[in-house]
């Protein structure tokens, strides 16, 4: 039997798939250098240039004025640095090597601060040490003044700790586990393989988390305004200088400065992840059942001290946030009462629903453009890709007020006057939170055995038939994750939209931070338990969804 | 005896994965845990590494009840399928890293590392990074690592699954010396026949989790106690299959000719293995395998008529 020639409509059809193809990836691109690369340069333009002419009068100024602002952002994130690495280590070894049991219940705990807005553990320290707070006023009966950089550092501490210690839980899971046997086999104690061979191999982890604390610490905004006091830091005033000054050229400058330690962050960042690859990269078979390390001796026993004290505090924010929701003191005393939530609703008239539609958005189309960008590079090679997915990491380290002000620079006239909208809102979460998606994408897919994808083009399906087929089919989890984290991401975020939203079309993270700065802790605390709730019921629905998928492969 | 095992057993939810194991091996020998994937071979040895608790039965070594005895106290060690080599750690820091808990001041354990090194032939290698090592090289370093803090017995899990053929069979024999040297008593877990054969005094053969049958090469080969045992170790001809009694012969243990004698059968299939030919040959009552060395003298075609005879079949009784 002939085969059959090629019909004239075949050729026709390639045609066509070819010009759709390219399409798709110009369109990917460009998003990415406009979304993402033009807003950066623009906040850079805004420093250097005054009147069309190129000049550092602007930093001059900065340095001039603001040296005490420097030093104070650094003593805090140095300090937030020290204490959080040595906290994250202390808790991601324990938690690792403890029972499964507690296991899980530890990194459900740990999992709970990446579903809460930011500002929960200012709230809560507000709640607690505040003029009137619980701790502070009510049991110590005093009134005192307890804002400063010492609850900041304490504070973000706190708060990032959750973060680097899943990191670090991961780093460990992704140690070859016959390693650790391999040293107890040979007669070490427990105690002489933490130190000795499981953190001289977390070390790469342990850079990262280091870099990522102090280029978020300095970023970090939120804190230091609300439990700062008097203490100033150079986030909070370039947060001041665009909100209350209109300085946009200094508010610029500062975010240039808190950008190039995130820029140098990044690029190390890059270059350790593939280092941890190669750890990771060994050997997975082993069984989870076996005996791992036990805690015991000195060592051990001081990071368990240390994780029940992150515990303990982590415990006590979270209550006293769901306690300060639901009560209300009178007469000097504390009453339950439904009254706060009540009163929410004057606040939030929209807001929270507003939220909720925004992250869908930005959890739907920021999952496709992530996967997009991830299969032109990981199995189409497309040449200039890496330079796209650089790009498109970068989010993931700069500043959220530097990639807002970018927006409002870059997006404020003709062909692209997009401030004041919706869109430009959700643009910018989108593309704030791309490195998600692209890093969970890339994962899932550099999984698929090239040879499957040549199989379907020797079959004769063309480049979109087998993204269709094959690629986009064994991708499932990755859409659902990269759904999830985006929708939470959204759900929560403050830093790259504060400018960036109508005062009328409000998010509740951003009604929340309004109400905790007017002093209204209480409705805070009740917006911060919608969002945990909301949150925490997606992510326990995806989690399911992500299981059974898992189960399925 | 210098190791016991007695009635060990392990489950694993409801799967039975070690069923009853009992044996014994004495000082200086060689015992290969033999059995397809999923056996239960790995998760013996990995009781008896102190790297799982069994559910029951107890593992004696010298005299002493080690069974309950945390990994790094038992006088044992493993040589890990992934070597389970320390990457951030030098060739020789990874090679005395055992000692300092056997109170070795570090001059007079890199003393003992050069030695251990140049049994393993690589003093030449001792400062770089075991990253940069071939395969081998590694599979040595795990060795000497294990070796040197002089255990009463070495426990190899599929040590030379993840080496090439040609490399695989030199380090057998490496191994074998230096089992040989140190008179160690060695218990090395393989899913492959031939390395046992070639390796061991004796062979336990597992199956499911239970012990088939255990003695030496010879033994488990011309004398199977199993129907199992039978199949795992080679090919076989069954002659006669009553419920309980199986008499067989090995394909290499038939006689052929092109003239008399024996049953009469035509040659219906021919492989072409390199230094051996299979054939089947069709008889009336049966197909026979049998395997020729390809000595070059009397080579048969496909469709020949033949004769053969069947002098030692062995017999299983249930």
């Amino acid at each position: 039997m002939k085969i059959k020639k090629d019909r004239v409509s075949n050729q026709l059809d390639t045609r066509f798939l070819n010009l759709i193809d390219k399409l798709i990836l110009i369109i990917v691109v460009l998003s990415v250098i406009i979304f993402i690369f033009y807003p950066m340069m623009a906040v850079f333009k805004e420093s250097f240039v005054i009147d069309g002419k190129l000049t550092l009068d602007i930093y001059r100024s900065l340095f001039s004025k603001n040296a005490k602002l420097l030093s104070n952002s650094l003593l805090v994130a140095v300090l937030t640095t020290i204490i959080s690495t040595i906290f994250s280590i202390a808790v991601s070894i324990y938690v690792s090597f403890s029972n499964s049991k507690y296991r899980k219940i530890f990194i459900l705990i740990l999992m709970l601060t990446m579903i809460s807005p930011p500002f929960v553990s200012s709230l809560a320290y507000i709640s607690l040490f505040g003029r009137r707070g619980f701790i502070t006023h009510n049991i110590l009966g005093l009134t005192m003044n307890t804002y400063g950089w010492k609850g900041i550092v304490a504070m973000q501490s706190l708060g990032f700790t959750s973060l680097n210690a899943l990191m670090l839980i991961g780093v460990i899971g992704g140690i070859d586990k016959s390693l650790f046997n391999s040293s107890l086999d040979l007669g070490a104690s427990s105690s002489y393989t933490i130190r000795r061979i499981v953190i001289p191999l977390m070390r790469p982890g342990i850079i990262v988390v280091a870099l990522l604390t102090f280029v978020r610490s300095l970023a970090d905004f939120g804190t230091p305004i609300i439990i700062g006091g008097s203490f100033n830091v150079l986030s909070t005033h370039a947060y001041l200088n665009v909100v209350a000054y209109s300085d946009l050229p200094m508010a610029a400058a500062i975010s240039i400065l808190l950008f190039l330690p995130a820029i140098i962050a990044f690029v190390l960042y890059r270059i350790l992840m593939k280092d941890l690859n190669v750890i990771s990269g060994s050997n997975l078979r082993e069984e989870s059942k076996e005996q791992l390390l036990s805690i015991e001796g000195f060592f051990p026993r001081l990071l368990q001290i240390i994780t029940f004290i992150f515990l303990g505090m982590m415990i006590l924010q979270y209550t006293s946030i769901f306690m300060s929701a639901i009560t209300k003191p009178k007469f000097g005393k504390l009453y339950f009462t439904l009254d706060n939530i009540k009163e929410t609703k004057n606040y939030i008239s929209g807001s929270f629903i507003r939220s909720i539609f925004y992250s869908l958005i930005t959890g739907v189309l920021g999952s496709i453009i992530g996967f997009l960008i991830s299969y032109y590079l990981e199995i189409r090679k497309i040449k200039g890709m890496k330079t796209i997915d650089f790009i498109s990491t970068m989010p993931y380290i700069i500043p959220g007020t530097f990639f807002g002000l970018g927006y409002i620079l870059a997006f404020n006239k003709y062909p692209l006057e997009l401030t004041g909208t919706a869109l430009i809102v959700i643009l910018n979460c989108i593309y704030k939170q791309l490195p998600l998606p692209t890093k969970v994408s890339s994962a899932v897919i550099s999984q698929i055995n090239p040879q499957v994808n040549e199989a379907a083009k020797d079959l004769g399906a063309h480049e979109l038939y087998l993204l269709k087929d094959v690629v986009v089919p064994m991708s499932k989890s990755a859409f659902l994750l990269s759904f999830v984290n985006n929708f939470t991401a959204t759900m929560t975020t403050v830093g790259s939209i504060i400018f960036l939203v109508y005062p009328g079309r409000k998010l509740a993270t951003l009604v929340m931070f309004d109400a905790i700065q007017t002093g209204k802790y209480r409705i805070g605390s009740v917006i911060a338990c919608m969002l945990i709730v909301m949150t925490l019921i997606v992510n326990l629905i995806f989690s399911k969804f992500l299981l059974e998928e898992k189960d399925a492969n | 005896m210098l190791i016991k095992v007695d009635n060990l057993t392990k489950k694993f939810n409801d799967l039975v994965a070690v069923d009853n194991l009992s044996f014994q091996a004495k000082k200086g020998e060689f015992i290969c845990l033999l059995g397809p994937s999923g056996c239960g071979k790995t998760t013996a040895l990995r009781m008896i590494g102190g790297f799982l608790k069994p559910d029951r039965g107890q593992i004696i070594i010298d005299g002493e009840n080690i069974t309950n005895v945390p990994p790094e106290k038992r006088p044992v060690s493993t040589v890990f399928q992934s070597y389970a080599l320390f990457p951030h750690m030098t060739v020789m820091e990874n090679v005395i890293y055992g000692l300092k808990f056997k109170g070795y001041s570090k001059k007079e354990a890199i003393i003992e590392g050069e030695d251990y090194l140049d049994i393993v032939g690589l003093n030449l290698e001792k400062n770089k990074k075991v990253t940069q090592l071939s395969g081998g090289q590694q599979q040595r370093v795990a060795l000497a690592r294990s070796l040197i803090i002089n255990p009463k017995v070495l426990l190899l899990d599929e040590p030379l699954s993840n080496l090439d053929a040609k490399l695989r069979i030199r380090m057998r024999d490496e191994i074998k010396h230096i089992q040989e040297r140190f008179n160690i008593t060695m218990i090395f877990v393989t899913h492959d026949q031939e390395e046992a054969l070639s390796m061991a005094d004796r062979v336990l053969i597992m199956n499911k989790g239970k012990l088939e049958q255990i003695g030496t090469p010879e033994e488990v080969y011309n004398n199977p106690r199993t129907k199992f045992v039978l199949d795992f170790m080679g090919s076989s001809n069954v002659l006669q299959s009553e419920d309980k009694n199986i008499q067989f012969i090995r394909p290499e243990k038939i006689m052929m000719n092109r003239n008399k004698g024996g049953i009469e059968g035509i040659i219906e299939e021919k492989i072409f293995l390199g230094s051996i030919i299979l054939y089947k040959i069709k008889t009336k009552s049966q197909i026979y395998k049998i395997q020729k060395n390809n000595d070059g003298l009397d080579e048969y075609s496909v469709g020949d008529r033949v004769y053969i005879t069947l002098k030692t079949t062995g017999s299983i009784a249930q």
